[in-house]
């Protein structure tokens, strides 16, 4: 002990003194007991105990949760915030598409609907008179499972679409239609046709869980979209093109 | 010095490992903490308190290091977490320069001093210096592991002890004094 070879006679007498004097005490025998208990109650860090897993997990699953929430829109309550996930996801697909991804969004996704659909005859009557027929050529394209809730003729950023909606499975599926504006056209657009059958091309997008298939007439744009898996997405908007191109095609003439 | 360093028992299960090594060292974690707080209750809480701190991170305690003053440290940041939420601690007003300027006289220490007097005298002197006065002359540690458990530097060790020695002299000298010994041995001198 380095440190105390130097004491002087006095300091070390001192130093006994005081050694001896603490060292009369001694821990009560029932704190050693309590100390005993709480370790046993309890494994070291390292080990964590399976509340504090559990917790951990718990954390997990809502910030994942909640970021998934947000993710496909369903936390976005305000105006301001639904218009900024809107332009985000917009951004991610090509400038022709932005206009029938946002349509389908603001109109389709962000709204609650009724358990049961309207009588289809309550729906139709949304849409003018010449549009009206549209319906029966979309539902006995769509899959069974979907149910129509609306038909209508809605306006998004100054844009007017003719909208039909179909929810179920916790899908939701969109019909978008919309005037082509003067020189708007998908072959414009830099875009190759993911499909050409029947002699329509079909254009193809996606971002997040959103999928868009496209293909236009003469006048119009029409889209359709739906949070279902990209090929189901593609295989109802084929089996839809040729009657909606015949039918708009009616129209334009 | 009774270091109480880990021998290398990594092979054995972690609560027989806590037990072999730490808990041995219950008592010496015990009175430092009574004589620094001067109070046998809060003594008691802070103990458990160490230990069960050393106990959820003994996983992390690197074997072979030294355990005892591993537990000292966890006792001051126990002490120091515990001061700021119980009480101020009842420093003594005067710097320590101004006491030792005040120290007249330095009387022996004398055998007939009581352990509750001298552990009185202790228990008056300010709490760094306490402290120190502690870990090196009852506990034994060298000043650098002194330092350590601190987190002062050396020197700050060196120079707390050197005071705190001489105002335990001084207020022993008063306590001897009371018993007319400091007198007579002065008296004797002259």
């Amino acid at each position: 002990m380095s440190d105390f070879d130097n004491l002087d006679q006095e300091t070390a007498r001192l130093r006994e003194r005081l050694k001896q004097a603490v060292h009369a005490d001694r821990a009560p025998d029932h704190l050693h007991a309590r100390i005993r208990s709480n370790i046993r109650g309890g494994q070291p860090s390292g080990r964590r105990t399976w509340w504090q897993a559990a917790l951990v997990f718990a954390a997990i699953i809502i910030i994942l949760g909640g970021r998934a929430l947000f993710h496909f829109g369903y936390l976005l309550f305000t105006p301001e915030s639904r218009e900024s996930y809107i332009s985000a996801i917009s951004n991610q697909v090509d400038g022709i598409m932005r206009s029938g991804l946002g349509d389908h969004v603001n109109c389709a996704v962000f709204r609650k609907y009724p358990k049961k659909p309207p009588p289809i005859e309550v729906i139709v009557e949304e849409l003018a008179p010449k549009y009206r027929d549209l319906v029966s050529v979309v539902r006995s394209r769509i899959p069974q499972e979907y149910r129509l809730f609306a038909a209508h003729e809605c306006g998004y950023h100054g844009r007017k679409f003719i909208h039909l909606t179909f929810h179920g499975d916790s899908r939701v599926l969109s019909v978008v239609i919309t005037r082509k504006d003067w020189g708007e056209s998908f072959t414009k657009a830099d875009l190759l046709p993911a499909l050409a059958q029947s002699g329509i091309p079909i254009y193809r997008a996606g971002v997040q869980s959103f999928q868009i298939a496209a293909f236009e007439t003469s006048e119009h744009l029409v889209y359709f979209i739906s949070d279902l898996p990209q090929e189901k997405n593609m295989d109802i908007m084929l089996a839809l093109a040729p009657d909606v191109r015949e039918f708009l095609r009616r129209l334009e003439s | 010095m009774g270091s109480g360093g880990n021998t290398g028992n990594a092979e054995m299960p972690l609560a027989d490992r806590f037990e072999t090594e730490a808990m041995p060292h219950l008592n010496d974690i015990f009175r430092t903490a009574y004589r620094i707080l001067g109070d046998r209750a809060r003594a008691e809480d802070v103990v458990q308190e160490v230990f069960l701190h050393a106990w959820k991170s003994f996983q992390r305690f690197e074997a072979g290091t030294n355990c005892r003053a591993w537990l000292f440290k966890i006792l001051f940041h126990c002490v120091h977490h515990h001061r700021r939420k119980w009480f101020r601690f009842p420093v003594l007003s005067q710097s320590a320069e101004t006491l030792e300027a005040t120290l007249v006289f330095t009387a022996p220490v004398s055998e007939q001093l009581t352990d509750s007097e001298i552990l009185a005298a202790l228990s008056r002197i300010p709490r760094d210096y306490r402290t120190v006065v502690l870990l090196v002359d009852v506990e034994e540690f060298a000043y650098k592991e002194a330092a350590d458990i601190l987190s002062v530097p050396i020197g700050t060790v060196m120079s707390r002890l050197s005071r705190a020695r001489k105002l335990l002299k001084e207020q022993l000298g008063d306590i001897a004094r009371s018993y007319g010994i400091g007198d007579a041995e002065e008296g004797t001198g002259a």
